[in-house]
């Protein structure tokens, strides 16, 4: 062992002694425990009496009974900390009352908005954190503020808070006037994309980097946020044409089979029953235990707003 | 369930040293042992394996410890520069003690997954198979963390200082 790993075992043994005492620790975790479990029968109850009460959706849950489940390791997934969804803090304003419906998306972990601009072509908004990357040129007056040409003239950047910088481009490419008074339009209404799928347990340590109607992807934490469902989980919608064969397994009473690893994947595709595949694709790079992932495809809602897609 | 209760009363020293260790904060390791054991407590009957419950619940503490990026990260304080700092075998008490704060801060500046293998490698003694096996990573990965984290706290104890008196 070399003089440096001695000094650092003794400066962790030493600051072992630092660490608190914990004295209220068991007091503090059972009435911690006893909180949890009366909230997750409050919400087991509410959520009965909604499906009661409106009959719709396809929950997929595990029903497994007292005493099926052994648990020998701390399982890799998590309750969410809310739900898997997208706003973005622009609308468009209302033509005679009636208000577009825009694309709203998360993609590559910004929130991004897409509407068709009158004339044809379509506008994509984003809005990021700090100011896009790549130089700016010209300044544009953009809704009241100093805003610029970016990218190859294609596109405008403007701040609208401290942590909101928007980049506005349209496809096909438009002047930079006709943005900015496509923007003029816009009004700071936040607009939320309805979720299309719920989770009732997600991988623990990864974030959710895209959003689209046909897929949520859940980025590992030492990968950066892209578009691309490389390296990542992603939930998806398909259709049962689009099943293929591998291994039979049974999730929360669905057929399901999984295949893989193969060409760096593991899916699982859980039919259904309505000529929709609900798809659940893991990196291997990324496994997740086929415990886990039965139990997190187990805990998918689908819901009406989501659409098959392709990946 | 009075296992529990013995559990923790016997536990919880060992479990909060393990988790200080990972996060150099005393609340949150409080925090990560508290969760730990909350879950441990829902499931405790169901909770199986030769050593006890313990590795369940040293598990779910290192899981939290990798994964509170969304849920810390606005509070996390990560040190930019880790500063040089004088050492070498003669140091008095009190350049000894400046060291050691120096090395704990440049151990703060880890990345988290290098901060748990230098504390399940050198604090648990856990050879690098059953780190891998915690961390789900490849031994070689596990290798190339240390490699990196103790290159890291080594150029914390350099460069060697001229002391007074040497040419």
């Amino acid at each position: 062992m070399s003089d440096v790993e001695h000094r650092v075992r003794d400066l962790l043994r030493r600051h072992a002694a630092e660490a608190p005492a914990g004295a209220t620790l068991l007091t503090t975790v059972r009435t911690e425990s006893r909180r949890r479990a009366r909230r997750t029968r409050a919400v087991v109850a509410a959520a009965v009496a909604v499906l009661a009460g409106i009959g719709v959706t396809v929950p997929l849950r595990l029903a497994a009974g007292p005493g099926t489940v052994t648990v020998a390791e701390p399982s890799a997934l998590t309750e969410p900390s809310g739900p898997v969804t997208v706003t973005f803090p622009l609308s468009p304003a209302p033509v005679d009352g009636v208000v577009a419906a825009p694309d709203v998306r998360l993609e590559a972990g910004l929130p991004t908005l897409s509407l068709p601009m009158p004339g044809g072509g379509t506008a994509t908004l984003t809005v990021r954190p700090t100011r896009p990357a790549g130089p700016v040129t010209t300044p544009v007056p953009v809704r009241g503020v100093q805003g610029f040409l970016a990218g190859t003239a294609d596109a405008i950047v403007w701040q609208e808070g401290p942590e909101q910088w928007f980049e506005l481009r349209a496809d096909p490419a438009v002047p930079a006037d006709h943005l900015a008074g496509f923007a003029k339009s816009l009004v700071a209404t936040p607009v939320t994309a309805p979720a299309p799928f719920t989770f009732a347990v997600v991988p623990a340590g990864y974030a959710v980097d895209n959003i689209s109607p046909g897929a949520v992807t859940f980025c590992p934490p030492d990968l950066p946020f892209d578009a691309s469902f490389v390296g990542k989980i992603t939930v998806m919608l398909g259709v049962t044409a689009e099943r293929s064969t591998g291994r039979p397994v049974d999730v929360a009473g669905h057929p399901g089979t999984l295949t893989g690893p193969q060409d760096g994947y593991v899916v699982l595709q859980v039919d259904l029953g309505d000529g929709r595949l609900l798809v659940v694709q893991s990196a291997a790079s990324v496994p997740l235990p086929e415990p886990d992932l039965l139990r997190f495809a187990a805990g998918i809602t689908v819901t009406p707003a989501a659409t098959p897609g392709r990946g | 369930m009075r296992d529990f209760d013995e559990f923790v009363t016997v536990r919880s020293a060992a479990l909060l040293r393990f988790a200080y260790l990972l996060t150099g904060d005393r609340h949150l390791a409080e925090d990560l042992t508290q969760e730990a054991l909350v879950r441990a407590h829902r499931r405790w009957h169901a909770i199986t394996g030769p050593d006890g419950p313990e590795p369940y619940v040293r598990r779910a503490i290192l899981r939290q410890y990798l994964s509170w990026r969304r849920r810390r990260a606005s509070t996390e304080r990560p040190v930019a520069v880790v500063s040089p700092v004088p050492s070498r075998g003669d140091l008095d008490l009190a350049e000894r003690v400046v060291e050691a704060d120096e090395m704990w801060t440049a151990l703060s500046a880890l990345p988290r997954s290098q901060r748990a293998v230098i504390v399940l490698r050198y604090y648990e003694d856990l050879p690098d198979a059953e780190i891998a096996g915690l961390l789900g990573c490849a031994q070689a990965t596990v290798r190339v963390h240390a490699f990196h984290a103790l290159h890291r706290l080594r150029s914390a104890l350099s460069p060697v200082p001229l002391r007074r008196g040497e040419p």
